[in-house]
């Protein structure tokens, strides 16, 4: 779905992601796991062109998107249009404090694609396809703030599901809820996995190797290794992976 | 019947709660200090001024006989200042602050950009009532009129409005900023539909704070030429032949309430006197009134976004 060819971000001097090469297949979850500071968020944010709004930050390699054949990563594709093709939920929950309609709407409002009903259906569809939909359809106009934080986090799912992403990008998104919120949004990702291509970054390697297929493990700015979640799990091929996965470093 | 013990604090811990009490004390007796000065303030004026204050004192113009005397030209004028001078100070001080903060790449000068506001804020008014001076009234010939005075207004308050916007636009979460953007909007639309929205109440401080200056301000209206004798209003904006509008009040001279009450007390008469008691009644309660308003929308604005 994406191929990531010699990835490279440096934030000022720093080389924090050096000339990383990945697949990420097409439907399924490709996990992108390592220590704090290895790069994996700076991976994730860098295919939906997030580094393009910051000054100090440069980003090289390419990243072809098969079903458009479009490299989101050249200057010259829009980064609205890349957005919009490649969602992103971020680690805490971060719902605009509007109502949950104008929350999930907002996609849809900037690219001003769909009729009035049109939209109403969408929303709908993207809130079932978040299961929030039977929690909040009698209160849509309710201020998101007011959800729990579990229940704003699978709004932030909602609302980058509207308009219909072919890949969505994850950012540790369990890390800021308890233990059911997570487990409600670890069987939202595998549901959603059989349609969409998500990248998940995570910290927790049981959540990896509970949902995802593919799994990539980053260390220092370079991907270590990588392959089937479980396989890698169960022989991983550096002695840092199996470090990390057996907890001995952190 | 057991007894139980009451652990003791540190002593550190009990000299730190002896000060916690000791800053209450001191910081509600500094509330009551200023509160009374206010009421005093209020009291005083009262019992001068308010049997001045009836319907003709309000709707006559200035005149050499105290008990004639009234305030009609002044209490229209500031009006029509302070009106201008929000109408150039809102718009232009929020686009300047949305560009210094969210457009303007940090360069080498942007401190000294930073800086320079800051200082703008503090510059005693009559400067920007001698640049008003040679600058509107002399080079661009706008004349002593109530636009000259708008626009020098609008100068004096431009870095409070800007300095207020830029602090509650920083307040907005980065966070929000970014799902904005990664669900595909440009800047524009950021800036419209999430970063205004969210930092109204902030803007409303700036614009509460910028009304009650350019509504007391005194010192540059008087350098650009403000006239104490009005015996005749401004145009009116409204007029029976087409287009409807007139803005030839824009051009006509004009006075404000804090020059009219000026000009009084300066008066050797006593009856004088009152009649400014009565005017700085009246020139509060306008500044209350519009003060009020705003506050009343910050509070809506609050009440719909916070985080």
């Amino acid at each position: 779905m994406l191929s990531i060819k010699n990835l490279s971000v440096h934030y000022g001097s720093a080389h924090a992601l050096k000339d990383v090469s990945l697949d990420v297949e097409d439907r399924g979850i490709t996990a992108l796991m390592g220590p704090s500071g290895c790069g994996k968020s700076t991976l994730l944010r860098a295919l939906n062109r997030m580094h393009a709004l910051y000054d100090n930050i440069r980003v090289s390699g390419e990243a072809l998107l098969s079903s458009h054949n479009v490299d989101v990563l050249d200057p010259k594709v829009p980064p609205e249009w890349v957005r919009s093709t490649i969602g992103m939920v971020f680690q805490k929950p971060n719902p605009f404090p509007k109502s949950i309609l104008e929350n999930v709407a907002f996609g849809l409002n900037v690219q001003g694609l769909l009729s009035k009903s049109e939209k109403v259906s969408r929303i709908e569809e993207a809130l079932k396809l978040a299961g929030l939909w039977n929690e909040v359809k009698d209160r849509l106009d309710a201020n998101a703030l007011g959800l729990s934080g579990g229940q704003q986090q699978r709004l932030c799912i909602a609302r980058a599901l509207a308009s219909k992403p072919q890949v969505l990008l994850m950012d540790e998104p369990t890390s800021a809820l308890d233990p059911i919120s997570t487990q409600v949004i670890e069987g939202l990702i595998s549901d959603l996995s059989k349609d969409t291509s998500i990248v998940l970054v995570t910290h927790n390697m049981q959540q990896a190797q509970r949902i995802s297929n593919n799994v990539a493990f980053l260390y220092l700015g370079e991907i270590l290794e990588r392959g089937k979640t479980k396989e890698l799990f169960s022989t991983p091929q550096h002695q840092i992976t199996q470090n990390y996965i057996n907890g001995i470093m952190g | 019947m057991t007894q139980f013990l009451i652990p003791k604090l540190t002593p550190k811990q009990t000299r730190a709660k002896l000060y916690a009490k000791v800053f209450v004390v001191l910081s509600s007796f500094i509330l009551c200090l200023s509160l009374i000065t206010l009421t005093l303030l209020f009291a005083d004026l009262i019992i001068d001024g308010s049997d001045r204050i009836n319907w003709t004192f309000l709707s006559s113009f200035p005149s050499r006989f105290p008990e004639q005397a009234g305030i009609l030209s002044a209490w229209v004028g500031s009006l029509c200042v302070v009106f201008l001078c929000m109408l150039f100070a809102i718009p232009v001080g929020i686009g300047a602050a949305i560009y210094l903060e969210e457009y303007m790449k940090k360069l080498w000068y942007s401190s000294w950009i930073e800086i320079c506001l800051s200082n703008l804020a503090g510059i005693p008014s009559i400067i920007y009532g001698l640049l008003a001076l040679s600058l509107l009234v002399y080079q661009l010939g706008m004349g002593e009129s109530v636009l000259t005075a708008g626009v020098t207004l609008s100068l004096l308050v431009l870095p409070i409005v800007i300095v207020s916007t830029r602090e509650s636009l920083r307040s907005v979460p980065n966070s929000l900023r970014e799902a904005a953007y990664a669900l595909g909007a440009n800047k524009l639309q950021v800036v419209r539909h999430h970063l205004l929205p969210y930092s109204q109440s902030g803007i409303f401080t700036g614009v509460i704070l910028s009304l009650s200056r350019a509504l007391g301000e005194t010192a540059p209206l008087i350098t650009i030429g403000a006239l104490t004798f009005i015996a005749f209003l401004p145009s009116a904006p409204l007029v029976s032949d087409f287009p409807f509008l007139s803005f030839e009040w824009l051009n006509d001279p004009f006075t404000v309430l804090p020059i009219q009450l000026f000009n009084w007390t300066s008066r050797p008469q006593a009856e004088f006197h009152k009649n400014a008691a009565a005017a700085s009644l009246i020139l509060l309660t306008i500044t209350i009134l519009l003060n009020l308003g705003a506050i009343l929308l910050r509070n809506r604005a609050r009440r719909k976004y916070s985080w």
